[in-house]
């Protein structure tokens, strides 16, 4: 009784919202690209719509949108239909969702999901379902290490990467400054956790010699960090690494600003901090030694095809995107490339086949690489560049963008066999 | 002079009263501010936070537990624990929204030997036992019994993992089933520990959770190494469960204390410096009073030479005594000379006017004689002794004349003439003398200027002058006779080129009778400073031996038809 009430709100939903809505006024459902007769296949995306991530699902539905332009112009290319739903940053609500996705509204592949741990829930049941969920946003490195599986892809940096490269520079950074003690910031949940284990790692594996100096564990869309940022203040490390990413880490910073946080330490976040709407929440001012970084950057790398993104992105919305557009865009690029290999998006195993080791040129390659899909973990494998906020008013309304650039070659951070085998386990396969 | 009756020592006794009082006044204000400061951070306003604190974190666990409730007495839970046994789609739905909480790592299924045999994910879910391969155990946390829920844990923060605790309850059991294990909610430590602190702005009030083990865990869920001193026992949330607070006001009375010891400081320097500067300048103002005394002892005593030292540089009240001491010691030897040089004169005017009655008369009748006699003396040797005699009786009379213009000077009706017109007559008279001596007079200066004085006594005192530069000077010499104005008197510079005086000859050349000649009277000097005293003037004299002399004579300046006062 209660499965049909749902599933009869569910429908009711779906016949109410089906146009493409104006931008930036999306409701709970999106359809985009072809309809449902003419369409060669349907990739069902989670994304949230609404609270503190809302801007990530917005920014990656207008991604998916400039995704399926650059499509419809190419002769040849699948038709793909997108339905986009809010998964309201909840595993129960996503699982359930992608369940009617799939079993109800057809859906050949699942994308999407901003949270780490409803993107570790969706993964479980699209491996319990053998349905391909291809990852844009959520960034745990456990969903392609420890529990990867046949039908999970992600096409946006993990945490390994992202830190494996902070890591790199806080080591360079250590040369220079001699900095001691370093503490840990991260929201208590699956992505928070697992950045603070592939940072550790790093750090062990190159061999810094740094002192723990406390972990931080607020909740995720905490509201008020004055309770961490005054434990921070009473016993300051040398380097705070964060993982708070999105309207957290913008309210960290807001708050922390007022205090003397950024005059006494070192605030680095290399997944997510650099990220296009928290450089603009900076004004005209960053805060003093922020190192940032993040999977998707409006000036770097200064290629062609980045500044075409951007600038497609921008006629689109009127806005420059954040890393979540590129992650939903490169999603959708990969799986219409692998239908395309594949010849028809319902051929699964084709689809997996295709999927892994696929090539994709996209806007985060600096010259000289092409992003591709590992076939070992399923990840993709992308360059990392990490920076300073600098004032530039390049992309209005930010008025500080990175600069002072290090960039970290993307086969020079990608797991070794050694970590692969820890973190899978002995009798774990090479792949999944 | 002993403390007691010295004004300075006074002035000290005054001033470290005042400081003592003020330090005193503001200690009592401080002592106040800061009880009140205290009181106000600890006093019943913290006892009620306390309680809200302690109702935020016991509301939370309640929750919790009703959370629990709802799941624990499903008919459905126990097949969770059930081996084989399927969940009802349904069912699992409704496990995974409530595990979908920002506060829980997940749902937590024990079977009967408290072994943990299925788990569902919460919205926090990372780590053991969600991540497989990580141990995870409650082995050794400690256990507390809340009704028919028990609290396990806390797991404290470990190797940088975040803590957490299990609040469990026994499922409800099922027909045919002995004991269908329990379920229970692993949440988050933070959770609890972020609302155990308390809303203090100040930031005196620290309050960190007491847990059953004796951990004393810091709001952001980090165990605290060392007690603080002076912890407090708070509300208690469950049995072993506690808010413990602490006091901590140093950070705001801190800067008090030492300001109020800046000040207890500042206070005593003061009062030391205070004491110091008092004691030197009670030891600089007896020394300079003591010279005070010891000068008007000595005035007393008749030195009416003794001055106090003054320094130019300073001009303290000391100094204004000093200078008024001098002046009045100045004064007081003017007045003594005056009075003594007019006691002298008075006598020497009677003595004169005696002697001159009584010789002048018998000389008139010796000169008629002598003159009779010459008249019929033929021998021309005789008649020529004659001659002298009568020149010395002339010599004679003119002494006495000098003695009785002596003894009864008295100052002429003064009037406002012009100096030159004194110059005219001085050295129109004095002309056949300075002719014979082949001496010239130049006068020079501001002819116009006016002197208030009696005009015959200004001659005369001229007339006197010049004849003691004509009879100084050499043949050929130039005397100079010189007026100027010098503030509201005219100056008149008598000057020769002669023999001038030794510094000895100087010194008594005014006092009568006194003359360097054999055929003076010592009286012509005398006279004229005393007639140009007579007419409010001075007299002075500088000379050189071998250069010569300047008499300088101050007289009283004036413009003609113009009261005389306006410019003096």
């Amino acid at each position: 009784m209660r499965r049909a009430t749902c599933v009869a709100l569910w429908t009711a939903a779906t016949l109410l919202i089906t146009q493409t809505p104006a931008l930036g006024d999306f409701g709970a459902r999106v359809e985009l690209g072809a309809d449902a007769d003419a369409a060669d296949g349907t990739v069902a995306c989670m994304y949230p719509m609404t609270g503190r991530g809302a801007t990530y699902g917005r920014d990656s539905i207008h991604g998916i949108q400039v995704a399926l332009d650059r499509l419809a112009e190419e002769p040849g290319a699948p038709r793909l239909r997108v339905i986009i739903e809010d998964s309201r940053s909840k595993a129960s609500f996503a699982v359930r969702m992608a369940e009617d996705f799939v079993q109800r509204e057809g859906a050949e592949i699942l994308c999407g999901i901003v949270s780490s741990g409803v993107g570790r829930a969706v993964s479980q049941f699209a491996r319990d379902n053998e349905t391909i969920l291809v990852g844009t946003d959520h960034a745990s490195s456990r969903l392609t290490l420890e529990e990867g599986h046949r039908h999970y892809f992600r096409v946006s940096s993990d945490t390994w990467y992202s830190h494996a490269a902070g890591a790199r520079y806080l080591q360079e950074m250590q040369e220079r400054t001699g900095w001691r003690t370093l503490a840990f910031l991260g929201p208590d949940y699956e992505y928070g956790r697992v950045a603070w284990r592939d940072l550790r790692t790093s750090l062990e594996q190159l061999g810094v010699d740094y002192e723990q100096a406390g972990t931080y564990w607020p909740r995720l869309y905490e509201p008020d960090y004055s309770l961490y940022i005054q434990a921070l203040l009473e016993s300051p490390p040398d380097i705070l690494v964060t993982g708070l990413w999105g309207g957290d880490f913008n309210a960290f910073v807001q708050q922390a600003r007022t205090t003397r946080l950024f005059e006494v330490m070192t605030v680095a976040n290399f997944d997510a901090g650099g990220n296009y709407d928290t450089l603009v929440s900076f004004g005209a001012l960053a805060p003093q030694g922020l190192i940032l970084s993040a999977r998707h950057h409006v000036n770097w790398p200064d290629t062609e095809r980045n500044r075409h993104f951007v600038q497609a992105f921008h006629d689109k919305t009127g806005t420059y995107p954040s890393y979540a557009a590129v992650g939903a865009y490169t999603g959708i690029i990969a799986i219409a490339r692998a239908t395309s290999q594949a010849g028809t998006i319902g051929d699964t195993e084709a689809m997996i086949d295709a999927l892994r080791g696929l090539e994709l040129p996209l806007p985060t390659d600096p010259p000289g690489h092409t992003s591709y899909i590992d076939p070992e973990t399923h990840q993709i494998v992308q360059a990392q560049a990490i920076g300073s906020p600098r004032e530039d008013d390049a992309f209005p309304p930010a008025r500080v963008l990175l600069g002072d650039w290090r960039v970290y070659e993307a086969e020079s951070l990608k797991p070794s066999a050694a970590v692969l085998q820890r973190r899978r386990g002995p009798t774990a396969d090479a792949s999944p | 002079m002993t403390p007691r009756t010295s004004l300075v020592g006074k002035y000290t006794v005054l001033s470290l009263v005042l400081i003592l009082s003020a330090v005193t006044g503001l200690s009592i204000i401080y002592a106040r501010f800061s009880d009140t400061l205290i009181e106000r951070l600890s006093g019943e306003r913290l006892e009620a936070q306390l309680a809200g604190t302690a109702n935020r974190v016991s509301a939370f666990i309640a929750n919790r537990i009703y959370q629990l409730e709802i799941l624990s007495s499903h008919p459905a839970m126990p097949l969770y624990v059930a081996d084989g046994m399927e969940v009802p789609e349904g069912i699992a739905e409704l496990v995974r929204v409530e595990a979908d909480s920002p506060d829980l790592y997940g749902i937590l299924f024990f079977d009967g030997g408290n072994s943990l045999v299925n788990l569902v994910p919460g919205q926090a879910a990372s780590g053991a036992p969600y991540w497989q391969g990580d141990p995870w155990s409650m082995a050794g946390l400690p256990r507390t019994e809340y009704g028919r829920t028990e609290i396990i844990g806390p797991h404290v923060p470990d190797d940088g993992e975040p803590g957490f605790v299990i609040i469990r309850q026994r499922l409800r059991s099922l027909p045919g089933m002995e004991d269908p294990g329990s379920v229970g909610l692993h949440v988050r430590l933070a959770a609890i520990t972020e609302r155990v602190r308390l809303e203090d702005l100040a930031g005196a009030t620290r309050t960190y959770l007491r847990t059953p083990n004796g951990n004393l865990l810091t709001p952001a869920g980090h165990p605290l190494r060392d007690v603080p001193k002076g912890l407090r026992e708070g509300p208690e949330i469950l049995p072993g469960w506690r808010i413990d607070y602490e006091i901590e006001a140093g950070h705001i009375l801190n800067p008090l204390r030492t300001a109020q010891l800046g000040m207890y400081a500042l206070a005593a320097a003061t009062g030391i410096g205070l004491v110091a500067v008092f004691w030197r300048l009670a030891r600089s103002l007896r020394r300079r009073v003591d010279q005070l005394v010891t000068g008007a002892d000595a005035l007393a005593g008749g030195d009416l030479q003794y001055r106090l030292g003054v320094q130019d540089q300073r001009w303290d009240e000391i100094d204004v005594l000093a200078h008024g001491f001098n002046s009045m010691a100045n004064r007081l030897q003017q007045m003594m000379n005056r009075t003594i040089q007019s006691e002298k004169m008075a006598v020497l005017g009677e003595f004169a006017t005696g002697v001159a009655h009584e010789v002048r008369n018998p000389l008139g009748t010796i000169k008629l004689t002598v003159q009779a006699l010459g008249r019929k003396e033929p021998d021309q040797r005789r008649r020529e002794l004659l001659n002298d005699v009568e020149d010395e009786i002339d010599r004679l009379n003119r002494v006495v004349s000098d003695l009785l213009t002596y003894g009864r000077a008295s100052a002429g009706d003064p009037s406002c003439f012009e100096i030159r017109t004194a110059f005219r007559k001085a050295t129109t008279l004095v002309e056949p003398e300075s002719r014979e001596r082949g001496v010239d007079i130049n006068a020079s200066g501001d002819s116009r200027l006016c002197i208030h004085a009696n005009p015959e006594q200004v001659v005369q005192s001229l007339v006197n002058l010049l004849i003691n530069a004509i009879q100084a000077s050499q043949e050929d010499d130039i005397i100079r006779l010189r007026a100027s104005t010098e503030g509201a008197f005219v100056r008149i510079d008598v000057t020769d080129h002669g023999c001038g005086m030794e510094p000895a000859t100087r010194e008594r050349v005014t006092d009568p009778f006194y003359t360097t000649r054999a055929d003076g009277t010592g009286l012509g000097l005398s006279i004229t400073r005393q007639l140009v005293l007579l007419n409010g003037g001075q007299l002075t004299l500088t000379s050189e031996a071998g250069e010569g002399t300047t008499v300088t004579v101050h007289l009283p300046r004036c413009i003609p038809g113009e009261p005389t006062s306006l410019h003096l």
